[in-house]
């Protein structure tokens, strides 16, 4: 039971993470990107892939998959961040797509369908690794936290939100709102790398349909229950969506209705919120 | 560095500019000069193309033809942020302020955009004592009356240091008492920098004013100090009566 306790706290935190780092680009930069799950997804290869096959350090994988994640963030911001909302909600959708297709068929590469398996953890003598990973995640989400905060409070948190607000202002007083995007998502991405590459500890294994459109959904879900312009929110989000499902575990009937039933509520909460964010926007302009 | 510390660099020359949309001439072959330390007006009718000039010269439209010298360069075509971080800094009719952010923060942006990052305390206090809004400094500008909003986007244009500030309408829709406040920004920004401000009040643009420009239908119709302009029959003919 402490076991299971453990790696739902590590869980919680691991998306905490995640859901802060989609907070400064949904939040603050305005920027509703549906990829942020298959950024995570390539944490969690570049961390996966480099400690089993290429026999990296697991300390060295977790930077590579941070600083990796950030440039394939930014070459996609690139390219993207100049679109309107809508457009560039779908292209983001699409990278999502494209990702997963490439992890499952460049097979030389990804290993494929069959997926990355022994993963290894976080290790410093012979501490208990489940412990081991749950106080990294502690203590990484701790200071993800501190960092986004301090970012959203910053000056380039301001002019993100008044890019975000009216893009065309800010650029008639000298600000480049492309670059104040681009370095917004870069940031958010390698907050997304860092989740991957505990994601992939903590599961051991990792394959393609985990990193499907769901999981980008998810986290999106996470940040807009929590309110899109609070980073403890975005916490707040995470800690929801992670212990529903975990306690709805216990709360069902019998073992053949427990699944169903944690899959419609979570529907149901994924609907709410989105259905919240679309209202609140409208009511605004 | 003060911006506007040079005499030659708030020199704005405007060369045969043109700008057409579809087969209507909203700028055609205008030009005039708005000297370093001056401040021109810029008056006529509504749809003679003030607000396109200022588009123009901002960097929003790109010219058709014609050159905007200033400092030695040309401006035409320039994206907008580029204008803004050589010194030319505009304002809008409507004050486009970011309703979630404090009055200081809306301030600040004007500074952050520019690259100057963010202003020391004491500057950002003068600025808005200067402004009238220390009152309302952590007030979410949003819920601000209009008046106030429009000041604290004139605040926020001066906090970008500009050399030449372009200022579109800025007493549009202002009670006296705000409005004198404007005039009095406008009054101590003049002193050392360019202004071309556009507005339909010949009184404020008499007061201000060294020069004025009379834009019709897309063409300059004729410029000349206030006074002369304020007797001119041709002048008095489309926009006074």
């Amino acid at each position: 039971m402490i076991v299971y306790l453990y790696e739902v706290v590590a869980l919680a935190c691991i998306f905490a993470i995640a859901s802060m780092s989609l907070n400064l680009v949904l939040g603050r930069a305005g920027l509703f990107s549906l990829a942020h799950g298959v950024l995570l997804g390539i944490g969690a290869y570049i961390y996966g892939l480099l400690t089993t096959q290429a026999g990296v350090s697991p300390a060295v994988g977790v930077v590579a998959a941070v600083v990796g994640t950030a440039v394939l963030g930014a070459a996609l911001a690139a390219v993207s961040v100049h679109l309107d909302e809508e457009q560039f909600a779908v292209t983001t959708l699409a990278f999502n797509l494209l990702v997963v297709i490439v992890l499952t068929n460049w097979a030389s590469l990804t290993r494929g369908a069959y997926g990355v398996a022994q993963i290894p953890r976080l290790s410093i003598g012979d501490a208990d690794p489940q412990l081991m990973l749950l106080l990294a995640a502690l203590l990484l989400a701790a200071l993800t936290f501190v960092a986004f905060r301090a970012l959203a409070k910053s000056g380039f948190g301001q002019l993100l939100v008044a890019s975000a607000s009216d893009p065309d202002m800010v650029r008639a007083l000298g600000g480049p709102v492309w670059s104040l995007r681009v370095r917004a998502f870069a940031i958010g991405s390698a907050g997304a790398g860092l989740a991957g590459a505990l994601f992939a500890m903590q599961a051991g294994y990792i394959a393609p349909p985990l990193f499907e459109l769901h999981l980008s959904v998810l986290i999106l879900a996470m940040v807009i229950l929590g309110g899109t312009r609070s980073v403890g929110g975005a916490v707040l989000g995470a800690v929801v969506l992670i212990g529903i499902p975990e306690a709805l575990r216990f709360a069902a009937f019998n073992a053949v209705s427990a699944g169903p039933l944690r899959q419609i509520v979570f529907g149901l909460l994924i609907i709410v919120t989105i259905y919240v964010r679309l209202h609140s926007k409208t009511s605004r302009a | 560095m003060t911006a506007a510390s040079g005499s030659a660099r708030g020199g704005v020359e405007i060369r045969r500019l043109h700008k057409s949309f579809g087969g209507v001439r909203a700028v055609w072959d205008v030009s005039f000069t708005v000297p370093a330390g001056k401040t021109v007006g810029l008056i006529g009718p509504n749809g003679s193309g003030k607000t396109t000039l200022l588009n123009l010269l901002a960097g929003y439209y790109k010219p058709d033809a014609g050159e905007i010298l200033y400092g030695g360069t040309d401006l035409a075509g320039l994206p907008p942020e580029r204008i803004a971080r050589a010194g030319v800094v505009r304002t809008w009719q409507d004050p486009r302020i970011v309703p979630d952010l404090t009055v200081a923060e809306n301030v600040a942006i004007g500074a952050l955009a520019r690259g100057a990052g963010m202003p020391n305390d004491a500057a950002r206090r003068a600025l808005l004592a200067e402004s009238g809004l220390t009152a309302v400094a952590d007030t979410p500008a949003g819920s601000l009356p209009y008046g106030q909003q429009k000041l604290v986007a004139i605040a926020r244009s001066l906090a970008a240091s500009p050399a030449v500030l372009l200022l579109d309408e800025p007493l549009a829709g202002l009670s006296a008492f705000e409005r004198q406040h404007v005039v009095a920004l406008i009054q101590q920004f003049r002193t050392t920098g360019t202004v071309l401000l556009v507005d339909h009040a010949f009184g404020v643009i008499a007061q201000l004013c060294d020069h004025v420009v009379v834009l019709n239908t897309g063409t300059k119709l004729t410029e000349g100090p206030p006074g002369v302009i304020s007797k001119d029959p041709s002048v008095i003919e489309v926009y006074f009566g």
